[in-house]
Order: structure tokens, then sequence, then C-alpha cells
């Protein structure tokens, strides 16, 4: 008599698993269709499991106390009983196809129906936050240029416009945003109240004030900093730390490589160690781990403005000379302000170096959904002891490999740090 | 071919109408409020076999505020029938028919009634073709007379038309001139979706112009009746004809108002509201309604979502009835919905204060 | 009248409803239990006799509504059962597109006008649709299927006055189960028949055996000859018992499992039609297993072929809210 299987059935609309508590029936005994075999409890309440079948019941497969999710066999039952959708189900069938992943029908708003006419000349669109301060700053709004959207005047517009000129003391500040030219007063006969005296008498006495445009933008840059670590801290995450020994790509770096930098060259080692890694090379979402397309390394940049990382895009992939390069221009824009806001998208994974200061070592934090972040501390010759027993100089740099555990495991992490120590010993590997 | 086909003429009617006047573009004559929805019935009725008029009254009885009147004569009892005290049963037999070929107008005698057929208009009507994967449509028209002002106190005086605007899958219409009356109910047949027309008991002996023949009012198409620089005014049913005298004595302080009524509340015109309120900068969302979760609070959460939120002089304002039951006393009812006075008042505080 | 019984034709068509009705429920609560399906569904294992003889006597353009336990009145009434499954599957090729699921499955094909998630929602417009018929002059009947449940709603009332007043072509078929979910309708309705309730409408009432396809189609073959006749509405109660609970939250705390094992032992609709028509020689014990297999093929065919189908998609659902044209079932 073939023997079919029992399984915890779903009971409820909101049940996923369920506890067994009790055996009506032993091996043996008789059972018949509908009639109660065993007690299970489920997120709502005590429920009798019927046997689906008329036979008797073989085996137990699940005691009392043990949790079984829906559908998974609790007992079998010896029956001569049709299974009405036995093996339907037991391989993927060929026909069944993965089902694309659904556009979300609502999340899109609805789209903004197109600019009507706009408003009255004497009101230029601005968010009521900015008509006061443009109010209380003695900034005309007819001269501002919003910059929100419907082309509305934002604070920050009206912040830009009140500020000093920046040429002299924000040098390192990016670029405005464009303006209309700011007048040096606002216009004769403007309804703003003391027109002339107001912005120049106090520029200099208000450096830190919340008007004053760049300590804005470094809260700014803070607040986003705060948001992406807040996350961060939802996210386990551990660190594994490894020495890696420069110092045979030392001897050919300033000949062979062209005199790379040496964060262009660790750039590249952590990105061709990690396109290498499926495991790791991978980005945690509502429904699992997800291969991601590329190698992005956001590098943290320490700008005037704060924490900014601009991302590199398949950065083992060109030639060493080109990531130097470009390396070398984007921190010089992203000093300056001057980097695209594109180029803060695509990244899968962090570099932070604080070797410069001399730290030795130190774990980066994720930045999700980035899954993994590499930290490089400082680059200096230790004295190590070899395996034959001599001691020498070596050029060293520790490097910590923080990972998110949802997507990979220690041991990931290990195989991916032993490849960067590989790429490391060979510095023909990195082109 | 059905009748509907044959009523051409599909851009009459979309032109913006002054005041309470019919649209422009056919011929027009003088009728009551209550006549110009007869007048509809009529041409509905004699011209498509599959409409029919069911309701309380209806037939000898001429419709408790006599809107069919004699019509029964005319037209026989079979296509206008006089039912059972049953509202529930009323909308749902209108449900059944319209899913099977017909073209039920249900007449619910008081829209407060409309709570005892909610089942079958909230739960069947508004979700079938949806509910249903579009196996079925329900063209289903219900009309409903709301609002205060007659004495009928809280059980018969009640504006339910954000009930039914929160129901996905109904259309909610409220024709504020005899023209819209008229041009709404025959749009309303035209439509395969259930629509609720909420007239207004106020308006029903009122004269106005109206387009002759068989004409329509466009439903989703919001009417600019009045234009001026200073202030627009979103209001609805009876509130347009107070907002529309209002802004007389508007002008006569110097203010000019500009007047939208949305007429069709679901689905809305918002557009035509946002470009109005873009061009003048303040605006006053007057209605009947009380004012908690009304229509109006969802207007206003519509303008403060859009570009119109950033060339706002003045904050949003609604005029709302109050958060109470329609009262009896003839001074407390007036006291309780925005009357002519309190819009005024309204206007020129948002324009002087801003 | 219409002999099922003696009909070997009649015969077949019957048993195949009977099976596929059965089948078609083990099936869902199968795939329930495997956590396939979500939500909740009502089964109606013990009842396929009344949809099975009822819709007998109906013609494919007779309406019929329906109730949230309506997988048997639209398998009865000639619905697909890959696309009844699909959609209980929540797929793009279920009748409803996924949007409406086991409580809301409708057919224009067979003028199936819709299960319905309400108690009762479907009288007044089983009534509404008996009154286009009489107003576009067919002969078309609307038969309500409703539980017993439903005869302590004024939607009930208030669609039965209005049938009888304007003599509407319509049959109120109540499928008295003997529980409206938990109250036993013997409780409820302090009456000696439950078709007693007719009376106070002017209508006839009449209470027959559920579990009986051909007592079932008899009853509801006279209320057809009736309606169409232009002689109005009659009340049809059925008697029949639901094995399975409500719904899959059911205890069954308010019955007994004997109450439930001797319905299950000696009154099986189906057991009870296989051995009427073998007993009277119109069919043979082979007959009847080819029927059963015949279902179960094509029932498992139905169940891999929705289960393979497309996930329904969210794609398009605010323009599905209102209809563009009138899709009228005549």
């Amino acid at each position: 008599m073939p023997e079919l299987a029992l399984t915890m059935p779903k009971m409820s609309m909101t049940m996923e698993e369920g506890t067994m508590v009790v055996w009506l029936k032993q091996p043996g005994d008789a059972v018949k269709s509908g009639e109660a075999v065993a007690e299970v409890t489920t997120d709502k309440v005590d429920m009798e499991v019927e046997s689906p079948y008329d036979g008797v019941l073989a085996r137990i497969v699940a005691e009392p106390d043990d949790v079984v999710a829906v559908g998974d066999p609790i007992a079998y039952i010896a029956s001569d009983s049709d299974d009405l959708l036995g093996g339907l189900f037991d391989a993927p069938s060929g026909d069944a196809v993965e089902a694309a992943p659904v556009p979300d029908a609502v999340a899109e708003p609805a789209s903004t129906p197109e600019a009507p006419a706009g408003g009255a000349a004497d009101w230029p669109a601005a968010v009521p936050a900015a008509r006061t301060l443009a109010q209380s700053s003695g900034v005309a709004l007819g001269t501002v240029q919003g910059t929100g959207r419907w082309g509305a005047i934002t604070v920050a517009d009206v912040e830009q416009a009140s500020a000093p000129q920046p040429a002299a003391a924000f040098a390192t500040a990016p670029p405005q945003p464009p303006v209309a030219p700011v007048p040096a007063a606002p216009p004769a006969g403007g309804s703003a109240p003391a027109p002339a005296a107001a912005p120049a008498a106090q520029a200099p006495s208000r450096p830190r004030s919340p008007s004053d445009p760049a300590a804005a933008r470094r809260r700014r840059t803070r607040m986003a900093v705060a948001r992406v670590m807040d996350a961060s801290a939802l996210v386990p995450q551990f660190t594994a730390y490894v020495d890696l020994d420069l110092s045979r790509l030392d001897a050919v770096r300033k000949t062979d490589l062209g005199g790379a930098s040496w964060t262009a060259i660790l750039m590249r080692i952590q990105a061709q160690a990690l396109a290498e890694s499926a495991p790791v090379n991978q980005t945690w979402t509502d429904d699992g781990p997800v291969a991601n397309v590329h190698v992005g390394i956001a590098l943290a940049v320490d700008s005037p403005n704060g924490l900014i990382a601009p991302v590199f895009v398949d950065p083992h992939r060109g030639t060493l000379a080109a990531l130097a390069a470009a390396i070398g221009e984007t921190v010089e824009q992203t000093r300056a302000g001057t980097l695209p806001a594109d180029r803060l998208q695509g990244g899968t994974s962090v570099l932070s170096n604080l070797g410069g200061f001399g730290i030795e070592r130190f774990n980066a934090l994720l930045t999700p959904p980035q899954s993994s972040a590499l930290s490089t501390g400082s680059i200096a010759q230790r004295l190590l002891v070899h395996p034959d027993g001599s001691f020498g100089p070596r050029l060293q740099c520790t490097v910590g490999l923080t990972l998110d555990h949802r997507v990979a495991d220690g041991a990931d992490a290990a195989r991916v740090l032993q490849r960067m120590r590989e790429l490391t010993a060979n510095p023909a590997l990195l082109g | 071919m059905t009748m509907q086909d044959q009523r051409v003429d599909a851009g009459a009617g979309t032109e913006h109408p002054v005041g309470l006047g019919a649209r422009p573009g056919a011929e027009t004559t003088e009728m009551t409020y209550a006549e110009a929805i007869r007048d509809a019935l009529r041409i509905a009725i004699e011209g498509d076999p599959s409409v029919f008029m069911m309701g309380e009254d209806v037939g000898r009885y001429g419709g408790a505020f006599g809107v069919t009147g004699t019509l029964v004569d005319d037209l026989g009892t079979d296509r206008i029938r006089d039912t059972t005290i049953s509202e529930l049963g009323i909308v749902g037999l209108g449900v059944g028919a319209a899913m099977t070929g017909m073209k039920p107008i249900v007449e619910i005698q008081f829209s407060d009634f409309t709570a005892q057929a909610m089942d079958q208009i909230a739960n069947q009507a508004a979700k079938i073709h949806f509910m249903l994967g579009g196996e079925a449509s329900v063209p289903l028209v219900i009309r409903a007379p709301g609002g205060s002002g007659t004495g009928a106190a809280a059980q018969h005086s009640q504006s339910l038309e954000s009930w039914f605007a929160h129901i996905p899958g109904l259309k909610v219409v409220m024709p504020a001139s005899g023209d819209d009356a008229k041009g709404l109910l025959l749009a309303a047949l035209d439509d395969p979706n259930p629509v609720m027309i909420i007239e207004h008991k106020l308006l029903y002996k009122q004269t106005f112009e109206v387009r002759t023949g068989d004409v329509r009012t466009p439903i989703g198409k919001a009417a600019v009746r009045r234009t001026g620089g200073d202030v627009t005014i979103v209001a609805t049913g009876v509130e347009v004809q107070r907002s529309l005298e209002a802004a007389e004595l508007l002008a006569a302080q110097g203010i000019e108002a500009t007047v939208v009524d949305p007429v069709t509340l679901t689905p809305l015109d918002s557009e035509t509201i946002l470009a109005e309120v873009i061009r003048t900068g303040r605006a006053l969302l007057v209605q009947e309604a009380v004012q908690t979760l009304g229509f109006m609070s969802e207007v206003s959460a519509i303008i403060a979502e859009s570009e119109a939120f950033v060339h706002l002089r003045a904050p949003i304002r609604r005029l709302s009835g109050l958060d109470v039951p329609i009262p009896y006393a003839p001074k407390l009812e007036r006291a309780v919905v925005p009357q002519v006075d309190d819009i005024v008042a309204a206007a020129t505080a948002l324009v002087r204060e801003w | 009248m219409v002999d099922i019984v003696h009909d070997r034709e009649l015969a077949i068509e019957a048993l195949g409803t009977l099976w596929r009705i059965r089948r078609f429920e083990e099936a869902v609560e199968d795939l329930y239990g495997r956590g396939m399906m979500h939500g909740t569904m009502h089964l109606s294992i013990g009842q396929e006799a009344v949809p099975t003889g009822a819709c007998l006597a109906l013609r494919r353009d007779d309406y019929i509504t329906s109730t949230h336990r309506g997988h048997g009145h639209c398998i009865a009434k000639g619905a697909d059962l890959e696309r009844m499954m699909a959609e209980l599957l929540a797929k793009e090729t279920g009748y409803c597109r996924g949007r409406g699921g086991s409580m809301h499955i409708a057919d224009a094909a067979t003028n199936n006008l819709g299960a319905n998630g309400i108690v009762a929602g479907g009288v007044p417009i089983a009534a509404g649709a008996g009154l286009s018929a009489q107003m576009r002059g067919t002969d078309q009947v609307a038969v309500c299927f409703h539980g017993d449940g439903a005869m302590g709603e004024g939607a009930w009332h208030e669609g039965v006055v209005l049938a009888a007043m304007w003599k509407l072509p319509v049959v109120f078929l109540c499928e008295n189960n003997l529980y409206g979910m938990s109250m036993s309708s013997a409780k409820a309705f302090p009456l000696e028949r439950l078709s007693d309730r007719a009376n106070g409408y002017g209508i006839p009432g009449v209470t027959v055996d559920g579990n009986d396809v051909q007592a079932v189609h008899d009853a509801v073959e006279t209320a057809v000859a009736r309606a169409r006749a232009g002689e109005g509405p009659t009340f049809i109660v059925a008697e029949t018992y639901r094995w399975r609970g409500h719904s899959k939250s059911d205890k069954n705390l308010y019955r007994t499992r004997d109450e439930i094992e001797s319905w299950r032992e000696s009154n099986d609709p189906i057991a009870r039609f296989e051995r009427t028509v073998t007993e009277a020689g119109t069919l043979t014990e082979e007959d009847v297993q080819r029927v059963r297999d015949e279902v179960r093929d094509d029932l498992r065919a139905a169940v891999q072929r929705a289960a393979a189908a497309p996930d329904a998609t969210p794609e398009g659902l605010l323009d599905a809210v209102f209809a563009t044209t009138q899709g009228a079932m005549r």
C-alpha cells in the first residue's frame, strides 16, 4: 500500500507554521478520511488535523512541540486512497516559469499635470519658509532663481542669495547652483526692509548661523550620513582583517605600474577580488541576495563639505593608469564640490582609507544597500619574522573587509581577503 | 446600434458656462432644475428601450420632490416604476438589471436613505467591475437629493458626497445648475459605470437657462463659472450658487473671485482646480458637508501636494458645514452651513490678511 | 419531468458535475494545506447535489447569482476549471485576473453573475436580472443560490418583496446546510420548515432533500417553468450539510464530530447518486469509474496548467477600477 504524506495543513489566513500538540492516533491505527488524527497549535488557536485519506497511520515524523512549516509532512498514511494532486508539484514543472518581477502599480505617484500657466508675475513660486527667510534676510525673491521642484525657490536658494560672495570666504565650497546675478544690494525701491544695509552688515558677524551656506551644506551631509548609518545599524555585519604585503608592488609601483597611487592599486585589488566572489558580490533585498551586475567602489573622500563617496564602476577593468588618473580627478572634483550627482550612484562596496592619519586599522561600516566595505590602514614598513626564521622589514597595510552577514559568511570574507593577498603578491595580475 | 451611439456632438458641453447658465453651443430655454431632470429622463427613456427609472413614489405621486411629475402618464408604469420602500432592494435590483443589459436610473428619495442601501452601492455596484476582473459592468445611475435648508432636520438633510467619493468604482457628480442636472444625467447614462448624482433640494424649484434637446455635461470636467484674479473659490452643490453671489458682493469691495465648480467629485478634474489656484494664489474651499474628512479636505490636500503649493499667497482655507447633525430650527439650520455672508467674510480675510 | 436517474447521458453529466465540484474543492483544500493558496475559502463538500440538480434545470442563458460558498454553482453552470483554479492561485489567467479570488468568480459565458462575499448580496441582484429579463421580453430565469444565513438579512427580504410584487422570473434557492457559520438555522428561524417563510411573501415555498440530485432538479424545474410562464418567483429550500468548517479557521465547536460523521456516512450526495443510477441499471460500475477517472484527469490538468500560469500583475490596476465599455450579460 503506498504511503501518502500527511502534511501540516494551513488552517488560517495567516498560518505559516504549526506546533504539534498531541497525536490522537498512533502508528498502526486505522484512520478515516475526515477523522482527527492530531492536534496542532497555530498562530490563532489549537486545531485538529484531519486525515485526508482512509488508511493506516504508518509513521509519525513530527513529535509534540515540533514546529513544522505548512506543507511539510508530519506523518505518513498507508492508503489506497487517491492522492488527487500526487506528483504534480514534486519536481519543478518544465513550463512553470519563474514569475518576472512585477512592477508596482501604485508606487509611482500620479503624474503631475503639465505645468499650467504660471502664477502671478509678482508672486514667484517659492516654499513658504523661503518667503519668510527672504523677508527676514532682505532678499528680493524676484531676483532668485528657484532650483526646487516646479522651479520653486527653496530655503537653500534664499540662503545662497543672502550669503556673502563665495570667492574669498568659501574657496573650497562647490560652485553655487546657477543663480541670477546677485546685486550687491537688492534693487532700490524693493519692498524688503533696509535693503542696502542688511546683508552687508550681517555677513561677517554670523559665520555659523544656520543660513551660512557652507555650514548648511555640511549639516545636510551630516544628516545624510546619519540616515545611512542608522540604516547600517540594522544590518548584521562583521569585519575580518588581514595584512597585505605590499613589498613586491612597491618595487614596481614607480616603474611598471606607472607611479599609480596606492589608492588606485588597492581599489583595483578590492574590485578584482569582489568581482571574482559570487557570494560576496551580491546585494541583500527583501527577496534575498541578488547578484550585482557590476562592482562599484565608493571611495570615501574627506571633503570640506564632509564625507562624500564618489563611485568607480568596475575599476578592475581598463588600465591602472586610467584608474589612477580618474581617481585623482574625481577626488579633486569631490573636494571642490563639482562632482556630478550621478557619480554617487551605483556603489556596491566602499573603500575607506584612514592610513594617511597613521591609523593602523579600523572597521568600516556598511552603507546599505552596499554589502561590503574595505578599510585600509597606514602603509608602513614593519619588521616581520619569515617562515624560515629570518626577519626583515616588509611594506605592510592592514585591511578590513566588512560584510553584510545576510549576504555571505565569514569564510566568504576570508576567501576574498585571501585573493587580495594573492593579487598583492603578483603585481603582474594587476595589468 | 444603441441610442448612445446616436447621441453625437461630443464636443458640446465642454466649454465653461457663465455663472449657473447653460453651457455654450446649443439652443436654450428656461426651466426649473426639476424640469431639467425630467426633460433628461424623458429624452433618455424615449430614446433608449434599455433605460428605465424606479424609485419610491416616482409614478402617480410624481416623486417626493416632483421630479418625475406626470412622466408616468407618457412613459408608462413599466418605465417609471413605483417600488416598495426598499432602498437596498431598489439599488440591488438596479445592479442586477444593469449587469444584464438594462440602464436603470434609481431614485433614492433622500440621499440620507442611501445608508439603507449602502451594501449594494459600496460592496456591489462599485466593486463588481474590478472584483470580477472586468467580467461585468454596472451602468447604474443613482439619483439622490442631498443638502439642508428645508427644515427636514438631521435624517433628511445631509451632504454625504464624501461617503461615495471614498469608494473606488463609483463616479460622483453634483449638478449645481439646471443645465448640468440635465446634461449630467444624460452623460451618466452613457457611462458604463455606476454614477451617483447628488442633486440639491433647494435647487429643484429654481429656474435656470437649460440647453434643449439631447445634450451632455461631461463627467470628469470642472467648470470655471466666474473668473477673477484675487482668490479662487472652489465650491460644490448649492454652495456654487452662494459663492457666485458672494463673488458679486466681493467685487463691490474690489475683490475679484474665481469660482470653480468641480461638477464631478470622482474622477476629479484637479488640473482645472490647480490651474485656477495657481493663478490667484489663494484657495477658499466651500462645501455644505461637515468639515472633518470632507471632500474639500481632499481638494486641500491635492493643492498642498501640488505645484500650486509654491504659488500660494495664503494658507488654504476650508469653509464647511459645522461638525454637527443638521438641526431643525431655521436659525440653527442656517447657522451650521456656509451662507453667502460667510463666504464673503472668508474670502475677504484671505485677501486682506495675506 | 426530466428523469436524470434513468437517462444515461444525463446521469453521466450529473455524475461528472458532482465529481468536478468535489474534486475541485478537494484540490483547493490540498493546495491551501500546502501553502500554495492564500486568503480563505469556503468549501461546499457535501452539498454538491444542489447546484448539480438545479443547473440541470437551467438553460445556458439563464442567470445565476452565487455566494461565498460558490465553487459548486460556478462549476455546475459550466465554468472552466482551469480559469477558476487560476483565480484561486492568484494568476493573471484567472476569471478575475487575481482581483477577486474564491468569493468573486463570475462567468459571462454562462450568465453567472458572480459569487458574492456579502451574505444575501446576490438576492436583490438576482431579482434585478429577473426584472431585466422581464423588461427585455426574454424568457430567461434567474436562480439565486443563497444559504440559510441569508434568511436573516434585510437584503433577502427586500429582494424577495420586489420580485414577488412584480412577479419576476426568479427562483430563490436556499441551501440550508443547517448552520449560518455557527448559528443553527433551526434555532435562528423558529419555523417548522424554512420554506414556510414564503407564505409571508405570497409566493410558493418548497422544501426538498438537497442531497438528492433528482429531487432538487424537479423542484427547480417546476419553479423555472412557473417563472418562465410569468407567474413569478418561488422559494425552494434544499436541505443539505457542509462537511467542512465554515471557512479554514472553523474549529467545529458548535456541532459534534458524530453529527458530521453521520452525514458523511449515510448521506453523501455523490455516493447516493452513484448507488441510485447503478441500482436503476442506468450506469454500470465501469461507467461510474470512467466518469471519476475523467474528472480526476481533467482536474489534475487544470491544476497543473493553472499553477504554471503567470502570477497576477499589478500593472493596470488603477485603470481597472472603471469600465470603459458596457459588458452586459444578456
